[in-house]
């Protein structure tokens, strides 16, 4: 399990400093593929790197399994990571690079074989690394983070240049991991590529922690399920609305109201009994990518000049 | 998936596995080679230079022939040295050791350990190599002091092995605190053959900071002409090789405390 606590870290001093990672606080449990979503430059990269002790917490703390990474004897043999796919020599061979990597927590050279074989790369082993492409060097970088076996894995933004095959199968062993007892944090910017492996979801923006919960649960709290309604009627249809207690909003032209809670054939029954013209009644199925555009919108730190 | 942990190994030292794992990263990678064979080529073909251009009635001294391991061979492995910290910068792998071995602390002293055992054995392989190459490009009178019976020879060996082994922990050093290799390349050799031997040699002031200059100091201890004039030591050879020593411990003090600090 993966806890955070109050983690900050502040970048720069002064008036020009940034909050990269503001108050952060939730746990990463075991068992479950946990998907860290945020737009980029939302502060996940930072996250994990300070998850991993490479980055010094302005504030706060980040533990795994109550220990902070630096105390951990042979990290490896506990927490995978994968960062940044081209964090390898391009002069050395695939293997040479998993062996000094092994050897750094006494993990035999077996091992090396063995997740190779795992990640497919077994035929590209004496490859240099400079020469594979990003996938391959994506499979490399997971390879990697498998050596230790360990019980706690890191993906940051793992399927980036990915084929469709290889999102697949990374996706697949994500899940496996996950069902093994594994706690597995995947960071990624895109919600649709979530949806499909992550069972939990942490989203962060502008370094803020805007909501930990399950993928189901995300979807349902922001905005599925509201009725669209149109009529030449409309104010009276929004007083009958309110006077059984459903929740309405006018929608900002005024041409429309959106209902909260309440099934369509109640709205269209209680239009029907009371002689209302309707002109739309739609149910307005907010998509995942919606729900996530929608929460994350006032934390996106890149956004292109609005129109 | 299991992880087979080798009894025999799993009860040393994670210093043990930070050696193995240094060893490793120097022996699969080409440019090492190519640094040793430069500071061969430098060493070995000024020492043929100056064994074949002596003349007159003295003989030739080992540390004449033995100047160009010293003023060119040894800085070039100082810049091998700072590369293994630079290379790891460059390619982002520095995350990777780090998150591997999270003291810092122990993967610097290994680098630097690494770096200097390797010098120190090269350094000592090109200045026999150097006294065999010199004399043979001699009459045999000028190139009687080079004899590899001669005392003078291996006192010099260990002199300029023990200056080599200095010199890769600054390099290690200097690539720690710089991370560029264009800037630790820069300092690493402009320091010692250009910068010091200017220094040395400016009018009223050369004599005053001269007895004071790192690498002029080295170059006395292992009793090698180089550019400098010379001073009134304010200490003796001994003095001179722990003085460089101290320098060199500063600045491998000051690289270790900063890379403790900085983020990966």
């Amino acid at each position: 399990m993966i806890e955070l606590a109050g983690l900050t870290k502040v970048f720069g001093h002064g008036p020009g400093s940034t909050r990269a990672v503001d108050d952060l606080t939730c746990s990463i449990e075991p068992g479950v593929v946990t998907g860290f979503l945020g737009p980029n430059g939302a502060g996940k990269t930072t996250t994990m790197r300070m998850i991993l002790g490479l980055d010094h917490p302005t504030s706060g703390t980040a533990t795994i399994d109550g220990k902070a990474y630096r105390q951990l004897a042979d990290p490896l043999r506990v927490v995978g990571a994968l960062l940044d796919a081209k964090q390898a020599h391009p002069n050395r061979s695939a293997r040479d690079h998993l062996r000094w990597i092994a050897a750094t927590n006494r993990i035999a050279v077996t091992r090396v074989d063995e997740v190779l074989d795992i990640v497919g790369l077994t035929s590209v082993e004496d490859k240099k690394a400079g020469t594979l492409s990003l996938g391959m060097s994506q499979r490399l970088g997971i390879a990697a983070a498998l050596l230790g076996n360990p019980r706690v894995l890191l993906f940051d933004e793992p399927v980036n240049g990915l084929d469709p095959e290889g999102i697949r199968w990374v996706r697949t062993l994500m899940r496996t991991l996950a069902a093994e007892g594994r706690t597995v944090l995947v960071s990624s910017h895109l919600l649709a590529e979530m949806a499909n492996t992550a069972d939990r979801l942490v989203v962060i923006g502008r370094g803020k922690l805007i909501a930990s919960t399950t993928v189901a649960e995300f979807v349902a709290g922001s905005g599925t399920g509201t009725v669209r309604v149109r009529s030449p009627q409309l104010d009276t249809l929004g007083g009958l609305l309110s006077g059984a207690g459903i929740e309405t909003a006018a929608e900002p032209d005024g041409s429309a109201l959106s209902v909260r809670g309440a099934a369509i054939e109640v709205i269209g029954e209680l239009a029907a009994r009371n002689g209302i013209t309707l002109h739309e009644l739609s149910t307005q199925r907010a998509s995942l990518e919606e729900a996530y555009l929608k929460l994350t919108d006032d934390a996106v730190e890149y956004r292109t000049a609005k129109q | 998936m299991t992880v087979q942990r080798t009894p025999r190994v799993a009860a040393l030292l994670p210093a043990v596995a930070a050696l193995n794992a240094e060893r490793i990263k120097l022996s699969t990678i080409r440019s090492p080679l190519w640094s040793c064979i430069a500071a061969a080529l430098l060493g070995l073909g000024v020492a043929a230079l100056q064994g074949s251009s002596a003349y007159g009635a003295a003989s030739l001294s080992p540390e004449r022939a033995a100047v160009g391991v010293a003023v060119f061979g040894v800085p070039v492995l100082m810049v091998l040295s700072a590369m293994t910290m630079t290379g790891e910068y460059r390619s982002g792998m520095i995350r990777t050791t780090f998150a591997a071995m999270p003291n810092r602390t122990l993967v610097v002293v290994t680098k630097a350990v690494v770096a200097a055992l390797f010098s120190a054995l090269f350094t000592a392989v090109l200045t026999v190599g150097a006294m065999l190459v010199a004399g043979m490009a001699s009459d045999p009178l000028i190139g009687a002091q080079l004899s590899l019976a001669e005392p003078g020879v291996w006192q010099l060996t260990g002199a300029l092995a023990l200056y080599a082994a200095l010199a890769a922990v600054l390099g290690v050093a200097v690539g720690a605190l710089l991370r560029h290799a264009a800037g630790a390349v820069a300092v690493l050799l402009l320091w010692p053959l250009v910068v010091e031997p200017i220094l040395g040699n400016l009018p009223d002031i050369g004599s005053e900071v001269g007895p004071f200059l790192p690498f002029g100091n080295a170059f006395v201890f292992a009793d090698v002409q180089w550019l400098y004039p010379s001073y009134s030591m304010p200490w003796d050879r001994l003095g001179s090789l722990l003085y460089f020593a101290v320098v060199v411990s500063a600045v491998f003090v000051v690289a270790t405390v900063v890379v403790n600090r900085r983020d990966a």
